[in-house]
């Protein structure tokens, strides 16, 4: 079967024409627009997910604090004194000293990025 | 190699570079418009067609497993659209009686197709092939002008590789009758 020249000949003579000059452009734009919407179909798929496993943990929970530990969600009634006043003080202290050092090290971790990123492209 | 490159190309067009499809359309658009043009044998519905089977393609890009090369993979989605286009279409051909396959013997078709400088004969061949149904002409196009291997061919058509020895041999039988009567 592989001699036979003459219907490969036949083949390539028929006339086919030829496809459109636009043609690849054509179909990237769809292509592109088909990955849009694979990507918008992703997230709204995650959001979903993550949604309902989050709203099922908290109702599990709940349920779990309410019916088991029998927890109450009732405030307790606060009375500052001198003493618990200075221990809100001194957590306020060591909240306000962990969040200052996780903000300086997200920018400093972001300007080391963005230094990577422009050696890389030079 | 081609298909190890094809495999990274796959890899980050998944990871999210789309731009990189542009590479497969640029290599195998027009060898499946090819195809499909000769099956269809109308320009503006093949031109559609190998746009449908590239869109598939792209979708169903996660679903390549590679157990065959890309080109085979997209070569099989676009025989599929193609016939299911005719089916939708009901795209009638001449058909021949099985019984007039059966009386060509094996050794008039020794050599038959070989000589390929009578012009005459060229025109009738072309005529024949013309009259060939869409499965059969996708066949011969992708075994004679691809230079497809029967193992490949198996795949596309989703066939064992001595079924389709006997379509391809079929084929040139009902090109000898078609050319002969």
């Amino acid at each position: 079967m592989e001699k036979d020249k003459a219907i490969i000949k036949a083949l390539k003579s028929t006339q086919t024409p030829q496809i459109s000059v636009d043609f690849q452009t054509q179909t990237m734009n769809k292509v592109f627009k088909l990955s849009e919407q694979k990507r918008k179909r992703a997230y709204i798929l995650n959001f979903c997910l993550i949604s309902t496993v989050s709203l099922g943990l908290i109702v599990t929970a709940v349920f779990l604090l309410k019916d088991y530990l029998s927890f109450s969600f009732k405030m307790p009634a606060i009375q500052f004194t001198s003493s618990s006043i200075s221990l809100f003080a001194f957590s306020f202290y060591i909240a306000s000293l962990i969040l200052i050092l996780v903000g300086l090290d997200s920018y400093f971790r972001h300007k080391w990025l963005i230094k990577n990123q422009d050696k890389q492209i030079e | 190699m081609e298909n190890k490159d094809e495999l990274i190309y796959i890899k980050r067009i998944l990871e999210g570079e789309t731009n990189l499809f542009s590479y497969f359309l640029q290599r195998y658009s027009n060898s499946v418009f090819s195809m499909i043009v000769r099956i269809i044998q109308s320009r503006e519905d093949a031109e559609e067609l190998t746009q449908d089977t590239f869109l598939k393609a792209f979708k169903k890009l996660d679903t390549f497993k590679a157990d065959c090369t890309f080109s085979t993979w997209l070569f099989r989605i676009a025989y599929n659209t193609a016939i299911s286009f005719t089916r939708k279409k009901k795209m009638i051909l001449p058909a021949i009686e099985e019984s007039m396959l059966d009386t060509v013997s094996d050794d008039a078709l020794t050599g038959f197709f070989e000589e390929d400088e009578n012009e005459k004969k060229l025109q009738e061949l072309e005529k024949a092939i013309a009259q060939l149904n869409a499965e059969e002409k996708a066949l011969i196009t992708l075994f004679y002008l691809e230079a497809k291997s029967v193992n490949e061919l198996a795949v596309i058509f989703d066939l064992t590789i001595e079924n389709v020895r006997v379509r391809l041999f079929r084929a040139r039988k009902k090109l000898f009758v078609l050319m002969t009567n």
